[in-house]
């Protein structure tokens, strides 16, 4: 059993250890280039990061003590990769819990005499041993590039980041495989996981300017457990206790959920809506949506895409709601200040509301891009794409349909969201104008279909692949937009970034520039796609 | 006759000897060609080679003329596909499958729908996840009928489905067939490709065997005999007897193998007493597993009937 289930562990171990070796050293020896050499151009690359920091304080801990290269490496390194690990434990947990049984394994086992307790233990164990293995070789890595920039880490502290973030690791897994048993596929689950855990990571990163967010961060964020440990900073601290409640955690949640497993059946959630008995019938369905092009794809996947729309209308509403408290934050404090010199002149409450909500819709957007992409590709190894291909339809069709679908999708979640983040800054006396609004929302199509453009691409070449390797792109894409300046890259290399091809429209208006980039990547995308998908072999 | 299914050449070579390799065959419109082969024999990437799903690596398919590459739009106006395996159609219930498999065909009958599910008792109205292996494939009957396609392919149909809904649907393909509809069907079940075949192409590692019809490939059975004598045995006239193979004697008792015509046996059984004689016909499946079985480099039309021994 624990043979079997490690071989379906195994591809992601070693993404994730690879992915985590290459980010754990471009970042740790990135540090002498960015910060210089001497104590002095450390100490002032140290004060202008600290107050830099401060606009990451949503995804990355508060920095400090960045004029070490210990301290830079336990804000900028470990400071994101829980998100990073958590996304791998994310991914893992669903695919182990409802992709296993999706694909019938968890019937034949449980056939074989496997009990449930023994199949989520098994299966628990064997993330264990990939998260420690990845966590270990990614700390080693840091190691390295730290010796890089000259600096050797202290072991002991080494040590016990690497046991923090395997603990919050550990944790997200066994969150999601709790979450799982509340869906009913792996698509499901990953969805309903993505959004808790993405609350979860969200909280914990407002609650580190909105003071009033710490006893919920407290109370529901793993990830506040997490940052209770800096023990790389200067002066910084290992929480034994909070480590250690984040692994007791996951371990009661691994029995909740062997728990929950042991009174479903299999195939069905924990939680089943009444079932509403309906008549026989041999009749095809009446509804004309589906004998619509485009619009039986939008049908098909309109619960994932109201889920979408609902989740980022509550949370921009929510945003919007608090944005005079944030903003008044940002004002009277100087380490905030430097927002107020990014987001340019104008009314600052409009301004840095829009700047935070934007700056995180977009990160959803290209997860939302990037969940499409995986429908896609999982239309291609479940059967669909032959099936609709054994119909008098095109390649060509198949790919403009589903940029269709998906445009149409974009258009429903993004104007939902934006109306409820209108009607939340009005509700906080933020007037927004809701023709720079309707900009600022129209221009985040062009940025979401690149990272479909790009899927389309992927899909057609490789569509077992498509997902991981978008996701990396999507996440490369992320870090330049954060060691581009850092490292003080052109304007050219910073364009590279899809995040930053977006510009801040609310404010400054169109990035012309940048807008034509991205329509080119779009067009250009669903191009290549559609001449890789005639190209191509369909099929299971 | 016109033909409807013609391959050229047609090859897919996916490495290590694995594909499917110059593929010749005709199917006339309104026959039944029965695609026999055990599995990994290149039986599916034969269907998917028609269908355009995948590309051939040398020659060429066509249905009614139409290249099943180049112009695989126009060929599926003419054809219905059932696959052995359903896609994962999750939370949309069949009625809403078929409607959306019927919108991207057009041109479908609600009434030939309800009409093929009474005949199975399926019910469209439930969820498809919430199906049974054999309402899936029922399912998929369904979609490839629905629509009275002039050319069926069916990759093993009948998987999942139990002994009277087999019938009912060799019943459908009688019928397709009398309303002119060419079928390609794909199986590893003899009994089903007896059913219903006209002609039967037999591939095996990827290479076209032999096609027969049916009634000739009746004739490579052999027969497995057993005679009691109430006397001497002519064991060795037995020997001679053309046709005849693997004779083992045991005491007044004879076991023999006959291929072909019983004349030259029953010649060397004159003047012998015989007091019972018992003539057993291997079925179609035993003949199949004998052609399998056998070791001998079996290739195109030419190839006679097998040699070796059940």
């Amino acid at each position: 059993m624990f043979r079997l289930t490690w071989r379906l562990q195994r591809n992601g171990l070693i993404g994730m250890s690879a992915f985590g070796i290459f980010y754990g050293i471009l970042q740790a020896s990135a540090y002498n280039s960015a910060a210089g050499t001497t104590a002095a151009a450390r100490r002032a690359f140290g004060q202008q990061m600290e107050t830099f920091g401060q606009q990451f304080s949503l995804l990355l801990p508060l920095p400090h003590g960045i004029d070490t290269v210990a301290g830079f490496i336990q804000w900028r390194v470990y400071g994101a990769l829980p998100l990073l690990f958590g996304f791998w434990a994310l991914m893992s947990a669903a695919g182990a819990t409802r992709g296993d049984e999706e694909r019938g394994f968890l019937e034949v086992w449980f056939a074989a005499g496997v009990s449930q307790s023994r199949y989520v233990g098994t299966r628990f164990l064997v993330f264990a041993t990939s998260a420690a293995i990845a966590v270990a070789l990614t700390s080693g890595a840091i190691d390295l590039g730290a010796l890089g920039s000259g600096a050797t880490l202290p072991l002991s502290a080494l040590i016990e980041v690497s046991l923090d973030l395997f603990a919050v690791t550990l944790t997200v897994y066994a969150l999601t495989t709790v979450v799982a048993q509340l869906a009913t596929s792996r698509g499901g689950a990953a969805g309903l996981a993505g959004f808790v855990v993405g609350v979860m990571f969200f909280v914990n990163g407002l609650s580190r300017s909105i003071g009033s967010l710490k006893p919920v961060a407290q109370a529901i964020s793993p990830f506040y457990y997490y940052d209770r440990s800096m023990p790389l900073s200067p002066g910084g601290r290992f929480d034994a206790a909070a480590t250690i409640a984040l692994a007791v955690v996951a371990l009661l949640l691994t029995a909740l959920a062997t728990w929950l497993i042991t009174i479903r059946d299999l195939g069905t959630a924990v939680i089943t809506l009444p079932h509403r008995e309906r008549p026989a019938t041999n009749r095809p369905s009446a509804n004309p949506l589906l004998r619509m092009p485009v619009m039986a794809l939008v049908y098909e996947q309109r619960l994932g895409t109201v889920a979408w729309a609902l989740g980022s209308a509550v949370f921009a509403a929510y945003l919007a709601s608090a944005g005079r408290e944030l903003v008044d934050l940002v004002q009277s404090s100087t380490g905030f200040r430097a927002y107020l010199t990014i987001v340019g002149h104008g009314n600052p409450y409009v301004a840095l509301t829009g700047y935070f909500w934007f700056g995180i819709f977009q990160a959803l957007l290209a997860v939302f891009a990037i969940t499409q992409v995986a429908r896609w590709s999982s239309d291609d190894n479940e059967g669909r794409l032959e099936m609709v291909l054994s119909a008098p339809v095109s390649r060509t069709r198949v790919v403009v349909e589903r940029a269709m679908a998906l445009l149409l999708r974009l258009g429903a979640v993004i104007a939902v969201s934006s109306a409820a983040f209108y009607l939340g800054a009005a509700a906080a006396n933020i007037v927004v104008d809701p023709g720079h609004l309707t900009l600022a929302s129209v221009l985040l199509i062009p940025f979401a279909l690149s990272f479909a453009a790009i899927g389309a691409i992927l899909a057609g070449r490789a569509p077992r692949a498509a997902v991981a390797v978008l996701t990396s792109l999507a996440f490369v894409s992320f870090l330049i937009t954060q060691l581009g300046p850092l490292l003080r890259w052109p304007d050219w290399a910073l364009k590279l970034s899809v995040f930053s091809l977006y510009g801040m429209p609310l404010m400054g208006g169109v990035d012309w520039t940048g807008l034509w980039i991205m329509s080119a990547i779009t067009v250009g995308g669903f191009v290549v796609g559609v001449l890789l998908m005639q190209r191509r072999d369909v099929g299971r | 006759m016109t033909t409807a299914i013609e391959t050229s050449g047609l090859s897919k070579d996916y490495g290590r000897g694995r594909g499917l390799f110059d593929l010749n065959l005709q199917v006339e419109e309104g026959e039944v060609l029965g695609y026999l082969g055990p599995n990994g024999a290149g039986k599916t990437t034969t269907i998917r080679l028609l269908m355009g799903l995948i590309h051939p690596t040398a020659g060429s398919a066509r249905i009614f003329g139409l290249d099943c590459q180049r112009q695989a739009v126009a060929v599926k106006r003419h054809v219905g596909y059932v696959p052995g395996e359903l896609p994962q159609f999750g939370g949309l219930r069949a009625s809403e499958v078929v409607a959306y498999v019927a919108g991207l065909r057009g041109g479908v009958d609600e009434k030939v729908v309800a009409q093929i599910c009474q005949r199975f008792n399926l019910d469209l109205a439930q969820r498809f996840r919430e199906y049974s292996r054999g309402n899936k494939q029922k399912l998929a009957i369904v979609l490839g009928f629905m629509h009275r396609p002039r050319v069926l392919i069916l990759d093993e149909p009948t998987g999942g489905l139990d002994p009277l809904n087999q019938q009912e649907f060799y019943d459908m393909c009688r019928e397709s067939k009398a309303q002119g509809a060419t079928i390609f069907l794909s199986s590893h079940i003899l009994s089903e490709v007896e059913h219903i075949s006209d002609r039967v192409g037999i591939i095996r590692g990827g290479r076209l065997a032999r096609t027969a019809r049916l009634e000739d490939l009746h004739e490579i059975r052999y027969r497995q005999v057993e005679i009691e004598f109430a006397g001497d045995v002519p064991l060795e006239a037995i020997r001679a007897a053309t046709g005849v193979d693997h004779v083992e004697a045991d005491n007044h008792r004879v076991r023999c193998v006959v291929r072909g015509s019983f004349e030259s046996l029953m010649n060397a059984l004159a003047g012998a007493r015989v007091v019972n004689l018992t003539s057993h016909e291997p079925s179609l499946e035993e003949v199949f597993l004998t052609f399998y079985r056998g070791d001998t480099d079996l290739t195109a039309e030419e190839t006679g009937p097998p040699t070796r021994e059940a």
